[in-house]
């Protein structure tokens, strides 16, 4: 042992306080995950559930079947295939994809307004949009084209004619300030809404199935709807999702946003469109159905969190789950008849919205 | 990090509101690396300045350039890469911690599609170093007091890398301990990286304390620019914010304090209230 090697060392500088080092946050894909294997649970309970009750096990053969994973059991009755796969999937896919697309919408107005009451019926694009899809309807304008299909363009229009109204009137040289805004939304919806309802009374006397499809129903769908309205919200899903972290920008002062690198008017005008494209395709096939562009965003922001890159793709999953299970009650609680699946979620969706104001103010 | 040395000129700039003239022959150079404080009375100009500067209000007449090229044209990404702004009350956005805030600065150099990586985690690590924001990198920002915010704000701004640093009234509401920090952690942000500081500041003692340079607003114009020695004059402070003013000199910095003369209450009049201290005062 030197002892003098020890003693000649030079003096000890005194250490630097440990550094805190940064972590970037983890994104929670689990909770992603989570959220993905639930709503597919929750499908594959709904799928079984009806006037004729399916175990979930034979609905899993059934999908896996027909999407060629397996060959299809000999103990699965024939009856049940047609019931599961040509009558409650579609439905279900539709609501999923619906329920998605509004909860989506609804989260990227509320993140682009700064506003948590921003939803497509508070600024009047879905009114806009079941407008146009009315006329449609109602004007013997063929509905179908060679296969493609008119009314989600017509409430693509209709909702973007009232958005844009809507815009033009609340715009101000320099801004576009968000209170004016939301009411000029209230004002065009009601109008569009009184100008629809004169629509069909006029036209039609037989007004029942248009106006149970404008509360909102989901009954009769087939595959065919799926495949009109799925490119509309998958194109919705990536424009919004890539301007996600942009969207957390937002909740700063517009000035604040553009200073740091933000072009405003043009992200609002891109993000509008898209999220009334998305409503509009959802409108045009499910009818009006509320509260749940309004209420999944909330959910998922008071219990994770309001960063979007993550609130987005939740409150898809959490709006899709919710408009399964409405739509769930709406084909069985009053079987054999239907309640329109909109009142449904009113039901679920105004009491839930209240209780999570509650909560939020006692948290804050 | 250092930046480059960068000026900021600006040009005969007017702003009207109406057919008020708001600011009105603005013609303002300031160097490459300077502290430069804006001081004027309230309604002088100030903020509406630091917009204009900041490429937020398009002047009516004139162009600001920095470096010699002008920015007003520049899309606000490439804005945002040049100049950072703290403005005065900075939205407290619900439900996002500091270290998410200070990485907002991070926009103007990430794509539409990328999130944030390790170089901007390296960044924000430095901004917030230098403001000590790091111990409470992950506390929403809600949470935080007055003087904790001003520094994430003012740390957001720094991740921007950005080589000029707009502020607006950076010491306002904060108590005297807060604003010296504050200040100081300015002064030291311009030592490391030669950033160019523009300042509007209500308080004409820091100013004097910390910057370079001082322009003095009045009723939308510059009535004086240069040392704070030389525009920190009795007569024009006087002038300018309406009210008699006595300047001495700081005990410690020599640097100039105004004090604004006003009246003393009563039963302090020199004549009847005893001397303070006594012995020796006579």
């Amino acid at each position: 042992m030197n002892l003098s090697a020890i003693r000649d060392k030079p003096e000890e500088q005194p250490r630097p306080a440990a550094r805190p080092r940064l972590m970037l946050p983890s994104y929670p894909w689990w909770g992603l995950g989570g959220g993905l294997l639930a709503l597919l649970a929750i499908v594959v309970l709904a799928g079984g559930i009806g006037s004729v009750y399916v175990p979930p096990m034979s609905v899993l053969q059934i999908v896996a079947a027909k999407l060629g994973l397996i060959r299809m059991p000999d103990t699965v009755p024939w009856a049940w295939q047609t019931i599961i796969w040509e009558i409650r999937l579609p439905r279900i896919a539709l609501a999923a994809i619906v329920g998605a697309g509004l909860a989506l919408s609804g989260a990227t107005y509320q993140g682009l307004f700064r506003n948590p009451l921003a939803d497509p019926y508070l600024i009047g694009v879905a009114s806009g949009a079941g407008l146009g899809a009315t006329v449609v309807l109602l004007t013997g304008i063929p509905a179908f084209y060679s296969g493609f299909s008119l009314l989600p363009i017509a409430a693509f229009l209709g909702g973007l004619l009232a958005v844009s109204i809507s815009y033009l009137i609340a715009r101000r040289s320099g801004g576009l300030p968000l209170t004016t805004l939301i009411l000029a939304g209230v004002a065009i919806g009601s109008l569009t809404s009184a100008v629809t309802s004169l629509l069909m009374i006029r036209a039609n006397p037989d007004v029942k199935p248009l106006l149970g499809w404008l509360l909102g129903g989901l009954a009769g769908a087939d595959w065919k709807d799926v495949q009109i309205v799925l490119p509309y919200v998958v194109l919705g899903i990536i424009g919004m999702m890539a301007y996600a972290r942009v969207l957390n920008l937002f909740q700063l002062d517009e000035e604040e946003a553009r200073q740091l690198g933000v072009s405003v008017e043009r992200t609002k005008l891109i993000l509008i469109v898209l999220a009334s494209l998305t409503t509009a395709a959802a409108v045009s096939m499910s009818g009006l159905i509320g509260f749940v562009g309004l209420v999944a965003p909330h959910a998922v922001r008071l219990v994770w969190g309001h960063d979007h890159r993550f609130l987005l793709p939740m409150a898809m999953l959490v709006g899709a789950a919710f408009l399964v299970l409405a739509d769930l009650v709406a084909r069985t609680i009053v079987s054999p008849s239907e309640l329109p699946v909109g009142v449904v979620t009113a039901f679920c969706g105004a009491p839930f919205f209240l209780y999570l104001l509650q909560r939020g103010r006692r948290l804050a | 990090m250092t930046h480059r040395p960068t000026s900021l000129v600006t040009k005969d700039i007017r702003v009207l509101y109406g057919d008020n003239a708001v600011l009105q022959g603005i013609d303002l150079t300031v160097a490459g690396g300077e502290i430069m404080g804006l001081v004027g009375p309230n309604g002088a100009g100030k903020t509406t300045l630091l917009r204009v500067l900041s490429g937020s209000l398009k002047p009516q007449r004139g162009e600001v350039w920095v470096n010699g090229a002008a920015i007003g044209h520049l899309p606000p990404r490439e804005r945002a890469k040049v100049i950072a702004m703290v403005s005065q009350n900075p939205t407290v956005p619900q439900g996002f911690t500091a270290l998410e805030v200070v990485l907002m600065g991070r926009n103007p150099h990430l794509g539409l599609l990328k999130w944030e990586g390790s170089r901007d985690m390296e960044v924000a690590q430095w901004a917030m170093e230098l403001t000590s924001t790091l111990e409470f990198s992950m506390r929403p920002l809600g949470s935080l007091s007055g003087g904790e915010r001003q520094r994430v704000f003012l740390a957001r701004a720094l991740a921007q890398e950005a080589p000029i640093l707009l502020l607006d009234e950076p010491t306002a509401h904060l108590d005297i301990s807060f604003q010296c920090s504050v200040m100081d952690t300015i002064e030291n942000v311009k030592a490391q990286t030669g950033v160019t500081v523009v300042a509007a500041m209500h308080d004409l003692t820091l100013a004097a304390q910390y910057c370079n340079r001082i322009a003095a607003l009045n009723r939308g114009s510059i009535v004086a620019l240069g040392c704070p020695e030389d525009v920190l004059r009795p007569e024009l402070v006087s002038a300018a914010y309406g009210t008699e003013v006595a300047i001495i000199s700081h005990p410690v910095h020599g640097t100039p304090v105004v004090l604004p003369k006003g009246r003393v209450r009563p039963s302090h009049d020199s004549s009847t209230s005893p001397a303070p201290n006594g012995p020796g005062s006579q």
